[in-house]
């Protein structure tokens, strides 16, 4: 929980990893390249007090993600979105089991996701079953850009995505977080195109499709299939640390977005360890769009309560506190 | 020729050549890392991006185009163009030196060329610089209505750079720069209903943040991974506007066009 002049805020941090990106799990050079691209987003994107070294940005271990994220930062409850990419990273990039133990020790604080890829077809359907079992998935994470042998990704409307889909449904698997960012081919299409996200959130209306550092850089976009797709949310992942270094650029997404969609659809995520929450949190909730931006309303006090918790709460059935929501009357 | 001199024609042929996602010239974005001159006319450019990951498709079109440009410059003989710490790296400058072309450099994962992907973000460009365009118009005349931008045409616009830039954009869609031409048009140049200006201006806008931001980024990126490039960048103005003599509505402009894509 976060407080500041008499406002209380209950912070999801609906978007954490906790990756191992050293040299020992590095399978060739675009693991080395992979992580480097990480470290010059968070050297480019965060205030100078908050840069890690290098050697900490490559492992920091459980033990270092429960302080940055729950003792240091303000955070009530964290959701594990990983990455596979098991053509960069021996092991994979995200630590399954180191993650999942922590969720499983702190249940109240850490929710774990996993993932899954539709071309191991019926295999990798079956592995879902016993995943959704093992782990008690209520989301997925999917880089639908990984590379496989010489498939350069998949669409979320492929046939086998849509068994895929089928399957979490029935499994109760309802949050799908889609990462449309930089990462990797596919070649042809524009690697950040969304209109598949569309196709699946009309297939299965009951699901909620997140996508993952809303779109950016193809904001637009992304906010016309959210605008027609009740069941699109946007988080903001990679989208937060620019209230720091553009402000004014921020402003302008977080305007995009509350005029696109609505306050409802809109999650506040550190992108951990890209970024450490505390700082976006304090500057988040000190933000204003700028008085000369008149083409957006002011973000109100209810909508910087729900981004920073109460819709990824609400998602993910995360209790929050009695006289931390919305309807609260505020302390007087 | 000199090579200083011919160092100066090698860097305006590059001018030309422009980021299809940031719609700008790649020697102000600083993604020209040098380029250098023998005395046996040889010429070698290195271009840099702000990521390894930069989209292949992206990164082998502004090299090929780059490549193009020098090759069609009178005095070139042997043109070299390398992309520097890419993870696709050794393809691209394989493909570019054999002139393979993009099928021919990416080979079975390229399932189409990519004059489709380079039209959808021309149509992206000129989405935003219609904006900027009519956006200077509203602020300017203060009672002039949204559903008013219905009437606007080319003629209307100032002579300023943002209009400028909205024509260089229109040609290069193939559409009409003829002062009567309306401004506010979809990508085949048809008038929206006024009913649907304000959602259209709207949208046009996201494109415009959209577009503008990622630039940003893309500077700011390049400049943390090769800090030397600071000096090389301009800044990016509210639109990019040709230097020289200004252009008016309905003149013959002087177009950039992408060269055409070796495709084999």
């Amino acid at each position: 929980m976060y407080s500041k002049d008499g406002e209380n805020y209950f912070i999801v941090d609906a978007h954490v990893a906790l990756w191992d990106a050293r040299p020992e799990n590095q399978l060739n050079i675009h693991g080395k390249q992979f992580i480097d691209c990480f470290y010059d987003y968070h050297r480019n994107l965060s205030p100078e007090s908050e840069l890690w070294p290098y050697e900490e940005y490559l492992y920091y271990g459980g033990e270092r993600l429960m302080k940055d994220l729950f003792v240091d930062g303000y955070v009530d409850h964290a959701i594990f979105q990983p990455a596979r990419l098991g053509a960069f990273y021996r092991n994979g990039f995200g630590r399954t089991e180191e993650a999942h133990a922590l969720a499983r020790r702190h249940p109240d604080k850490l929710t774990y996701n996993h993932s899954w890829d539709p071309r191991y077809e019926q295999k990798g359907l079956d592995r879902l079953r016993r995943d959704a079992e093992r782990f008690g998935l209520k989301g997925v994470k999917l880089y639908t850009a990984e590379w496989k042998g010489d498939s350069r990704g998949y669409k979320l409307d492929d046939p086998w995505t849509y068994r895929y889909l089928e399957a979490c449904q029935e499994l109760g698997i309802t949050n799908i977080h889609i990462h449309k960012g930089p990462t990797i081919r596919p070649l042809d299409r524009d690697a950040f195109d969304v209109a598949d996200v569309d196709k699946a959130a009309t297939r299965f209306p009951e699901m909620n499709f997140v996508v993952e550092h809303c779109g950016l850089p193809r904001l637009e976009d992304f906010c016309w299939i959210a605008t027609q797709e009740p069941n699109v949310h946007a988080g903001l992942a990679v989208a937060m640390p620019f209230i720091h270094s553009r402000p004014r650029y921020f402003a302008q997404i977080i305007g995009e977005l509350l005029y696109w969609l609505d306050e409802n659809r809109i999650q506040f995520s550190s992108d951990y360890a890209l970024w450490t929450p505390r700082w976006l949190i304090e500057r988040f909730v000190d933000f204003q769009i700028p008085e000369d931006m008149t083409e957006y309303a002011p973000i109100t006090l209810a909508q910087k309560k729900k981004i920073l918790g109460l819709n990824a709460a609400a998602m993910y059935g995360i209790e929050v506190p009695a006289g931390l929501g919305v309807d609260e009357p505020a302390v007087a | 020729m000199p090579a200083d001199a011919r160092e100066r024609s090698a860097r305006a042929a590059l001018d030309t050549v422009l980021d299809p996602e940031l719609d700008e010239p790649i020697t102000d974005l600083g993604f020209v890392r040098s380029v250098t001159v023998t005395g046996d006319g040889a010429l070698t450019v290195r271009l840099r991006l702000p990521t390894s990951f930069c989209s292949p498709n992206f990164a082998y079109l502004m090299a090929s185009d780059a490549k193009d440009a020098l090759t069609a410059l009178p005095w070139t003989r042997e043109v070299v163009v390398l992309l520097d710490d890419h993870h696709d790296s050794d393809l691209i400058n394989q493909g570019l030196a054999a002139d393979a072309g993009y099928r021919g450099t990416f080979g079975a994962e390229a399932e189409k060329d990519l004059e489709e992907l380079r039209l959808t973000f021309r149509r992206k460009a000129h989405a935003a610089a219609m904006e900027r365009a009519l956006a200077g118009l509203l602020r300017e005349n203060p009672d002039l209505t949204e559903e008013d931008l219905h009437g606007v045409v080319l003629g209307d616009l100032p002579d300023a750079a943002a209009s400028r830039a909205l024509l260089r954009r229109r040609a290069a869609l193939g559409l009409g720069v003829a002062p009567s031409e309306p401004v506010l048009v979809d990508e085949d140049g048809r008038r929206f209903p006024p009913a649907e200006i304000p959602l259209r201006l709207r949208f046009a806008r996201a494109v415009r943040v959209s577009i503008d931001g990622n630039a940003h980024f893309c500077r700011g990126l390049l400049r943390t991974r090769y800090p030397e490039s600071a000096a090389d960048q301009s800044p990016r103005a509210g639109d990019v506007a040709t230097p020289g003599r200004p252009v008016r509505a309905g003149e013959p402009i002087p177009l950039v066009v992408p060269s055409k894509e070796n495709v084999s």
